[in-house]
């Protein structure tokens, strides 16, 4: 087994030498970390054994944070542009100025804003490099906007496997629990394999896993960081996995017939009948849905019958009305996904989805449990799991929806050995009882989440409206991060819908947006229409270019966090272990004029008349009680604001002083908490009733704009739906580009990282296009050659060809967001391929469910004459 | 591919062919669920004079009037519902169309207040023990990715 490393904190430590503990923020999986710092010079970054989030381990990045803090080519001064004229690679022609004239600049054209329509103020910010959200969750409200976007890796979020995990297992993901599992199936996703959330902790468990025996499946189109230690890699066509999804669902079902009855009858919408209209049949009393009671011989609402009784199978009549339960629906629907029209859709072999389908539903042990800590409970050690490559693409919702689905089938869903979400139910602190949640019932005993990363959860849902917000997330009700906030393409709908007013000024903080959406001549026209931009930064990067006040920002080695992993449906270790409560301090003193961007923000909120409104915010954002709340229009620092957090949450005695020398709390976790799903009277749904419906209504406020809503996108149940790629059926256009998350770096970030320069520099992957060796030699192509991706609308991008046999002979792979132009990251400038570039940014592009934008393009490849 | 090798966490999982052994489990807690239900008795509405109470409008909502705060007097059993009820019928329906929704009655992203406490139940009364109350409200929103 991995064992974890002892403590590197001594108590004899010579004077001048230290080690801080803190929180990492090279990615978004915010491991806990100890600095070492020798007469005020960081010199190491370590994993903090006394934390679970990371469990004392650091990946490269990690390690690597010194790079980017002691980069000379850091923003140290705040500066404003003297270059009227704002263009891609345009000189904005910076200037140095004082903080004072930058905040009385910004605080100013803040206050004309307020009095005239907070909405035209937009926040832009990434949950990479800079994960500290809470001051922006205070300062976006209590300003008064609710034009916030705060994607992860820009539009590369996992837009729709937030909200599937989120419907399915109240989390914001989900993955195998690894101590337990035995047979994990990887759609697209590399948890456990340096990537994502949680990424060390995971890592550790996944190397446990598979050291104990655990197989892993990988279906992928490329056979890097998980499919290259898994038991076997299923290679893909791009964006195909529902189809494949729904095969394996089919064999279960109607060739295998194993499936974990008394689940689907007790904890999904299964048995609830559903009339002539597709609907809910629902009783005349309660409006609730009913279900058929077989004892009974009669209908009763789902929340009257025992789930014991009721009927999975059969037709029946209720009140005159014919009716089935939702399952005999599902059942029929996933006969026309034969592992032979699989085969043909995904290129994956019949006779596979059928042994493969066999092993899932073998491995799952239905009706099998076990006791953990004295506690009895379902056993189901197999596991699917999906994440952002399978969800990359306009079938997003149901693409992810069909792998979860096959849990559902055989109760493999937050039991021992299962698929987890990310800590859906916790019992709270022990000593205070404060910040505990747990999954619920809610509209038609369907599970509401029992804590979200957003404020409207992924279920029950608001009704749609008439678009207001930028994003049209309001219309769209499903939508999360959305292409349209930023774009020339966001116009055109605000013109459709009359939108009551247009953007006006943005406040960015650490996004590069001109390289994280698609298509970044539509950004930088939307860039060029706003009055005025301020940024916090670290480096001049392409956005840069339309900014006109550039703030210094001091870095995750330079602020504070209180709440770096919580609330822990985000980016803590599920299954059994401990609960890590961490914080995020200073290590370092600031290098020139650098602030601590949550104190400029509450200084903006001061000269700009809205303290009281920020306080008000923070109450709300932190749930501030008794004493600890924030007063009036009182300016506090935000050293004050955590103090308060902390205190609020673990008692007097443990405030921002503790946590400052303490750097963790830890606690165990209970079985209850870990595997919840036993105990909570929750359904979740295998069908999803009020899917027409919404579609519907959205098409009611959109058709009349002349925005049709494609309706097969909104069906009851999951389809396998093409991309748009897959309509380009031009014979030289034959490959199907992806784009991947490369484990060395962090999105557009990191390229300027020297150390994580170099490493990628020596990977035949991080900085080329990776393309099926036999697929190379055919069009007469050799390992190096340079080669242009140009699309059927002529997008291109150019770049060095690695030929291996890891990849899908129909597939291009590209890492992470290369190609930077921009003279302020200089390490980065001209390294690897801008996949973005490829990428169209349209309405006909996203799903039109949650607007999460298709990520595959199709391609014809040239060799450029010169490359050898 | 081969069978899987022996568990080394040193549990045992029971799996008896003949018997289902999770059902139960499954099954639990809907069934303690309708016990509780069944156990459970109405609350009674007690009539109540009106009170007085006080609304703090911030963030967006604080467009609504310079008015600070909003004083309204309310039936004893008001609840935020009815707050937001007597703030339309003073301001127009207009401004709060953003924090209402027919299905969940008021939106989630919009946090009430009450006495500084964090009030959720939309439909339960402010005000139980009938005294005056200050309600604060605010509309957060906003989201993590990743």
């Amino acid at each position: 087994m991995n064992e974890i490393k002892p403590p590197r904190i001594v108590e004899t430590a010579p004077e001048g030498d230290e080690w801080i503990p803190s929180t990492c923020n090279l990615c978004y999986g915010t491991c806990s970390i100890l600095v070492h710092k020798v007469d005020g010079v960081a010199v190491k970054i370590e994993g903090n054994p006394k934390s679970t989030v990371g469990k004392g381990r650091l990946c490269g990045k990690g390690v690597s944070g010194l790079m980017t803090h002691y980069d000379p080519n850091r923003i140290r001064r705040p500066m404003r542009r003297t270059n009227p004229e704002k263009g891609i690679g345009i000189d904005p022609g910076w200037e140095e100025i004082s903080w004072d004239e930058a905040l009385n600049e910004i605080a100013g054209r803040l206050k004309k804003i307020r009095a005239d329509d907070p909405r035209k103020l937009s926040i832009q910010r990434t949950t990479t490099v800079y994960t500290m959200g809470l001051p922006w969750g205070a300062f976006a409200p209590g300003f008064g906007t609710t034009n916030v976007s705060e994607g992860g890796g820009g539009l590369h979020c996992g837009n729709s496997a937030h909200q599937i995990s989120g419907l399915l297992h109240a989390s914001w993901g989900v993955l195998p629990d690894f101590q337990y599992c035995n047979y994990a199936l990887y759609f697209g996703a590399s948890k456990g394999h340096a990537a994502g959330h949680n990424s060390n902790s995971n890592m550790a468990q996944a190397a446990d896993a598979r050291e104990r025996g655990m197989k892993m499946v990988v279906v992928d189109p490329m056979c890097n960081f998980a499919a290259a230690k898994a038991t076997e890699w299923v290679p893909i066509r791009v964006g195909t996995d529902a189809a494949l999804a729904l095969a394996m669902c089919n064999v279960l079902v109607n060739e295998l017939g194993t499936l974990d009855i008394p689940y689907l009858k007790a904890k999904t919408n299964g048995p609830y009948l559903i009339g002539p209209e597709g609907t809910y049949v629902r009783d005349g009393e309660t409006n609730e849905p009913l279900v058929w009671d077989s004892k009974a011989g009669a209908a009763k609402p789902h929340n009257v019958a025992d789930s014991e009784d009721m009927a999975l199978a059969g037709e029946f009549e209720v009140n005159g009305v014919k009716c089935q339960p939702s399952f005999v629906l599902l059942k029929e629907h996933l006969k026309k996904y034969s592992p032979e029209y699989a085969e043909e859709i995904t290129t994956v072999p019949a006779e596979n989805i059928r042994r493969i389908s066999a092993e899932f539903a073998k491995e799952a042990r239905i009706g099998s449990t076990i006791v953990i800590d004295g506690v009895t409970l379902p056993y189901r050690p197999a596991a699917a799991i999906a994440f952002r490559g399978l969800q990359g693409h306009r079938n997003a919702t149901f693409n992810f929806f069909a792998v979860l689905l096959l849990n559902q089938l055989v109760g493999a869903a937050d039991v021992v050995g299962s698929c987890l979400g990310f800590n859906p139910a916790f019992d709270g602190i022990p000593e205070t009882g404060r910040m505990g949640y747990k999954p619920k019932a809610s509209v038609d005993g369907l599970m509401a989440v029992g804590t979200w990363m957003a404020y409207d959860p992924p279920y029950p849902h608001p009704e749609p409206r008439k678009p207001e917000e930028m994003g049209l997330q309001d219309l769209f009700i499903m939508g999360m991060t959305s292409p349209f906030f930023n774009s020339e393409q966001g116009e055109e709908l605000w013109e459709k819908f009359d939108m009551p007013y247009r953007p006006e000024m943005l406040i960015n903080y650490g996004a590069n947006i001109m390289m994280s959406i698609a298509n970044k001549d539509l950004i930088a026209e939307s860039l060029k229409k706003l009055d005025f931009i301020a940024s916090f930064d670290l480096f001049l990067n392409e956005t840069s270019d339309f900014v006109d006040i550039i703030l210094p920002d001091r870095g995750y080695l330079g602020c504070y966090n209180t709440r770096p992993n919580t609330p822990y449906i985000f980016s803590h270790p599920a299954g059994m272990g401990d609960w890590s409560w961490a914080i995020q301090q200073p290590v370092v003193e600031p290098e020139g004029e650098e602030r601590i961007f949550a104190d400029v923000l509450i200084d903006l909120a001061e000269r700009a008349d809205f303290l009281a409104d920020i306080n008000t915010a923070f109450n709300a954002v932190l749930d501030l009680r008794g004493e600890h709340r924030l007063q009036g229009d009182r300016k506090y620092s935000y050293e004050e604001i955590c103090d308060a957090d902390l205190k609020n949450n673990f008692g007097p005695e443990r405030g921002l002083e503790y946590f400052k020398k303490e750097g963790v709390v830890t606690w165990p976790k209970t079985p209850e908490e870990v595997y919840w799903r036993p105990f909570t009277d929750a359904r979740v749904p295998i069908y999803l009733e009020w899917m027409p419906a919404l579609g519907e209504k959205i098409q009611a406020i959109s058709g009349p704009a002349g925005l049709d809503i494609p309706m097969e996108y909104y069906s009851a149940l999951v389809d396998y739906l093409p991309c748009q790629s897959f309509e380009c059926n031009h014979d030289d256009f034959d490959f199907y580009t992806f784009y991947y998350r490369d484990t060395l770096h962090t999105n557009s970030f990191t390229m300027e990282n020297a150390w994580l320069d170099e490493a990628a520099q020596l990977d035949p992957y991080s900085y080329n296009i990776a393309m099926n060796t036999a697929s190379g030699k055919q069009r007469g192509l050799e390992d190096g050659d340079v080669i242009q991706l140009e699309t059927e609308k002529g997008r291109q991008v150019k770049g060095r060809v690695h030929l291996t046999e890891a990849i899908h002979p129909e597939g291009l792979g590209i890492a992470a967001l290369c190609g930077h132009w921009a003279k302020g990251m200089p390490v980065a400038e001209g390294k690897g391929v801008f996949y973005n570039e490829l990428l169209e940014l349209d309405w006909e592009n996203v799903n039109p469910v949650n607007l999460t934008l298709d990520l595959c393009s199709k391609v014809k490849v040239t060799r450029v004459e010169e490359s050898r | 591919m081969g069978e899987i090798p022996e568990l080394e966490h040193g549990l045992e999982p029971r799996l008896d062919t003949d018997e289902d052994r999770s059902a139960v489990l499954w099954y639990s807690a809907g069934r303690r669920a309708a016990d509780d239900a069944a156990s459970s008795t109405n609350s009674q509405n007690i009539a109540a004079p009106e009170i007085a109470v006080d609304v703090l409008l911030f963030g967006l909502l604080s467009a609504v009037t310079t008015e600070s705060p909003v004083s309204l007097s309310l039936a004893g059993t008001a609840t935020p519902m009815d707050v937001v009820a007597a703030l339309e019928d003073r301001f127009g329906a207009e401004p709060f169309a953003q924090i209402k929704d027919p299905g969940v009655g008021i939106l989630p992203c919009c946090r009430l207040f009450v006495d500084g406490e964090p009030f959720e139940d939309v439909d339960a009364p402010i005000s139980p023990d009938g005294k005056s109350a200050t309600v604060e409200m605010i509309i957060l929103k906003g989201f993590e990715g990743g």
